[in-house]
């Protein structure tokens, strides 16, 4: 119990920083939002001011983060404005999509890179496990930009799939068998994406741990005394392998918001990538922070998770 | 590493080099500047190149025939009667040498208004084999600078955390964490974008480096920490100890060559890491800037999917950096295999 | 304040030496009182925790004791500035158990015996390579190894190296820690008789830090036996031999005869 306590102090002290930090360098950053306004000579210095004024952009350091972290706990995040509307759903809206796409993909990726891996595991040394070793290579050194073009290039020829976006025009008017099928159907592309760019780390994760167990002394016994293969397979072999892997699941978890962030922009997914993106160009801190603070927190939760699990598995080990 | 697999590393170390080579020669062997317009050829197709002429004569020098304009496809034709012979080492036009080591010769080219490209023209007419390695200059340069960066720090704050430890090491530590705090790319993003957008060439290439290079000491820093904790324990640094060495003999003499094979591994697994996020830098707009190439802003350009099938080698510089990731990625499979024995 | 002390005096004189570790009850030395005369093998017997090493420690400056004093060559150990420590070091050489792991198997024989010349800045390269090899044929190693890697030569030889090292800059006092533990007999022979010839040759003092009385027994002169941090009995080892006074030593001696048999 100990040990939980203080890795949960540890991870809202990590939060607690990067928020101050973040809250820090967005405000040394040159410009802000209305920095092109004042471009304009329309606009006369004294509406600027008073837009700020109004924004509580010209108060003093501190008491700008005070007030934003206050503000945060009660889960106000600020308004935005460039988007004109308050951050915090805007931001709840974002994650779901982006959620939609990284659980999809990072859940069929471990589906498949399990049996994929624990297959290559036993074939070590055939020419099988080169061929499938070298076709994994192949596909990790593909830029998953590249990936995602080239799919976008295949969806424009064929049609099979839409070029991007999240929902086709008059998605509201669909019933929601029809609004369901729509939204899988835009998503197959940059899911697709996603899992081809994880699955080759999580392959060779998975033979790496499964080909530990295969070879340890316990395997060994077990074979001999003629335990039959599946049975082998699932009730020894792979709580072994586990252990291994449960730091490569917190590392999954802790990456669900931001390894969609460049198929997102670049097939006009709608999550948090290119809200991402358009609010530091804009330089709309509200929303840059409140991005950042989330994806810290999916972060520091995975490792944590990771922690835990790898502590209830043995609690010998002191992660640090 | 038994002898057969240390050859097989000898040949991808050796076409890695020659790859780095070939881009380094871009001044040599890219017949065009990397900005030359060619205006009316917009989207050309690769020029073809011909020993035959249209008699059927062979010819040992291969010409190449201009393009013109198909009214009727909307795309080009070539014209018979306009043949221009490739010629070799041709010099280069004045104000035109480029890149990193401008050399005053080219390998070959054409005379104009005769084009050869390659690898087809952009929207601008501009050569796209030239382009991809000029283009290469940049991208390959930023990674291999940022991994240096990234390297120098690790071994730097590395040591001096290791070998001193206390205070100063566990500032290390929590620093360290903070920088892992946020996904990496999310990191690059925000510390890119803090700064001004609008920045020329030089000093874009110099930001990007020092971004990229800084935000991923961590790793490095921390493997050097380890070796350096348990090095300092070594006896043979006791022993030196015992003879009176001071602490910089000890780290310069005992304890960074046992650092080595860890900075060469991470070389090769950082080095494709920083290409590719230059890359994706120069992509999103954050990087170096037209009408400097990079694989990255090339690939901008290669966004529009409905003609990029009719316009296929847009994709040239995205498919320039697949074999250079697979050749680090060999590298560092094998040094890491060799470490493990 | 360097006086020349006459030249009977000992080499050594350990006056009320005494240190304690913070988390400890009991200090790993107590009041220990030792001399040692030039040219003479001391061996310190007991066994594991008897504050042997600890003793070896703060000779070779590095541990501070808690109190007292260590005199050599009428100098107090513990009461040097820095740069004096330096150059004190190269008077009293320390050989740990293990000599193998105390050489950097990347560096040549020339290397690792040279690299004391290096640290205390003694001589040009090329001079300090030549007594380096010199070094190395006195111990017995050929002159042909000099560019060989430490990882490429025999135990043996990877003990004589660390004692070439340890002499090459013309210590006074030689400390040998459990160096022979590990060593089989033949080795053992080897190296305590390559011992015995450097003594003759170079007027050696020597301390020989044992667990076994019969090894210590074998080179030393006179034998101290330590149990808990105390100096229990200190006799020429004929005399401690056949009249052990110290219970402790007298556990030492029959724990000897019990494991071993030793031709004299």
């Amino acid at each position: 119990m100990k040990y939980v306590a203080r890795r949960l102090l540890q991870a809202a002290l990590l939060l607690l920083v990067v928020s101050m930090l973040s809250f820090l360098f967005s405000t040394l950053a040159p410009g802000d939002y209305y920095s092109e306004l004042r471009l304009d000579p329309r606009v006369s210095a004294e509406t600027i001011a008073g837009l700020r004024a109004q924004y509580g952009l010209d108060r003093p350091l501190p008491a700008r983060y005070a007030a934003w972290l206050a503000s945060a706990a009660r889960g106000d995040f600020g308004y935005s404005l460039t988007y004109h509307g308050p951050v915090g759903p805007l931001l709840r809206e974002r994650l779901r999509a982006t959620l939609l796409l990284t659980v999809t993909a990072t859940l069929l990726a471990w589906l498949l890179a399990i049996p994929v891996g624990i297959w290559n595991a036993t074939q070590r040394g055939t020419w099988r496990d080169g061929a499938v070793r070298l076709l994994l290579a192949l596909l990790l050194s593909v830029p998953d930009l590249l990936l995602a073009i080239g799919f976008l290039v295949l969806a424009v020829q064929t049609g099979w799939f839409p070029p991007g976006g999240m929902k086709s025009p008059g998605w509201d008017s669909l019933g929601s068998m029809a609004r369901a099928r729509d939204i899988a159907w835009h998503m197959a592309l940059p899911v697709a994406v996603l899992v081809l760019g994880m699955l080759p780390v999580l392959v060779r994760h998975v033979r790496a741990s499964m080909a530990e167990a295969l070879d340890a002394p316990f395997a060994w016994n077990a074979r001999a005394q003629g335990i039959p293969r599946l049975r082998l397979l699932f009730r020894h072999l792979m709580p072994a392998a586990l252990n291994p892997l449960i730091s490569l699941l917190g590392f999954s978890l802790g990456t669900l918001l931001s390894a969609s962030l460049l198929i997102e922009v670049l097939m006009g997914w709608p999550g948090l990538g290119p809200l991402f993106l358009e609010a530091i160009m804009a330089r709309d801190f509200g929303v840059v922070l409140g991005v950042v603070m989330m994806s810290t927190t999916f972060l520091a939760a995975g490792n944590l998770v990771a922690d835990l699990l790898l502590y209830r598995a043995d609690p010998r080990i002191r992660v640090r | 590493m038994n002898g057969e697999q240390r050859h097989g590393i000898g040949w991808t170390v050796g076409f890695l080099a020659l790859f780095h080579g070939v881009v380094l020669l871009a001044g040599f062997l890219a017949p065009y500047h990397f900005a030359e317009q060619h205006r009316d050829l917009a989207y050309a197709p690769p020029t073809r190149i011909h020993f035959f002429d249209q008699y059927g004569h062979f010819h040992w020098r291969p010409r190449v025939t201009r393009l013109t304009q198909d009214l009727s496809t909307g795309g080009y034709r070539e014209d018979p009667l306009q043949v221009y012979p490739i010629r070799f080492f041709v010099p280069v036009k004045p104000g035109d040498a480029a890149g990193l080591l401008p050399l005053r010769r080219r390998l070959f080219g054409v005379a104009e208004p005769g084009e050869i490209f390659l690898w087809g023209s952009d929207g601008y007419g501009r050569d796209v084999f030239s382009r991809v390695l000029y283009g290469g200059q940049v991208s390959l340069l930023t990674g291999l600078a940022a991994a240096f960066l990234s390297l120098a720090l690790g071994l730097l704050l590395g040591t001096a955390a290791g070998f001193w430890g206390g205070f100063a090491d566990q500032i290390l530590m929590r620093t360290g964490e903070l920088f892992l705090a946020l996904p990496w790319l999310y990191l690059l993003l925000a510390a890119r974008a803090l700064l001004p957008l609008h920045i020329e060439t030089a000093q874009a290439f110099l930001l990007l480096v020092a971004i990229i290079g800084t935000v991923g000491w961590v790793r490095p820093a921390r493997l050097i920490r380890g070796i350096v904790l348990s090095g300092k324990e070594r006896g043979f640094v006791l022993a030196a100890r015992g003879f009176g060495a001071s602490s910089a003999y000890l780290i310069r003499r005992h304890i960074l060559p046992l650092t080595f094979g860890v900075v060469l591994t991470q070389a090769t697994v950082l080095i494709p890491q920083y290409i590719l996020a230059e890359v994706t830098l120069s992509f999103l707009g954050l990087g170096v800037a037209e009408p400097v190439p990079s694989w990255g802003n090339m690939l901008a350009e290669a966004r529009q999917y409905h003609s990029l099938v009719a316009h296929a080698w847009m994709l040239a510089p995205g498919l320039a950096t697949v074999p250079v990731l697979i050749g680090y990625l060999r590298v560092a499979d094998a040094l890491m295999e060799k470490t493990a024995e | 304040m360097s006086t020349d002390p006459p030249i009977d005096a000992p080499l050594l004189r350990i006056c009320g030496l005494t240190k304690t570790y913070e988390k400890r009850h009991t200090p790993a030395l107590g009041d220990v009182n030792l001399a040692l005369g030039r040219g003479r093998i001391l061996g310190l017997v007991g066994p594991s925790g008897s504050g042997k090493s600890t003793l070896a420690r703060c000779l070779t400056l590095f541990e501070e004791p808690t109190a007292g004093e260590i005199w050599f060559e009428g100098r107090d150990l513990c009461r040097l500035s820095q740069r004096e420590r330096r150059l004190m070091r190269a008077q009293i050489q320390i050989i740990f158990q293990e000599p193998a792991s105390t050489l950097n198997p990347r560096f040549t024989a020339a290397e690792i015996v040279a690299e004391p010349l290096l640290i205390q800045k003694r001589g040009n390269p090329s001079e300090q390579r030549e007594s380096a090899i010199r070094m190395m044929e006195m111990v017995g190693l050929a002159r042909e190894a000099a560019g060989r890697r430490a990882h490429q030569f025999s135990g043996g030889q990877r003990q004589r190296l660390a004692i070439a090292r340890a002499l090459i800059l013309d210590p006074k006092l030689l400390i040998l820690d459990e160096s022979f533990s590990g060593l089989d007999a033949a080795l053992e022979v080897q190296i305590t008789g390559l011992l015995q010839e450097l003594r003759q040759r170079l007027g050696l003092t020597m301390i020989l830090i044992s667990h076994d009385l019969s090894l210590a027994a074998e080179l030393a002169d006179e034998i101290a036996v330590m149990a808990n941090g105390a100096l229990v009995e200190q006799a020429a080892t004929a005399e401690l031999l056949a009249r052990p006074r110290h219970p402790s030593t007298r556990a030492l001696l029959e724990a000897t005869l019990a494991l071993s048999w030793r031709p004299s």
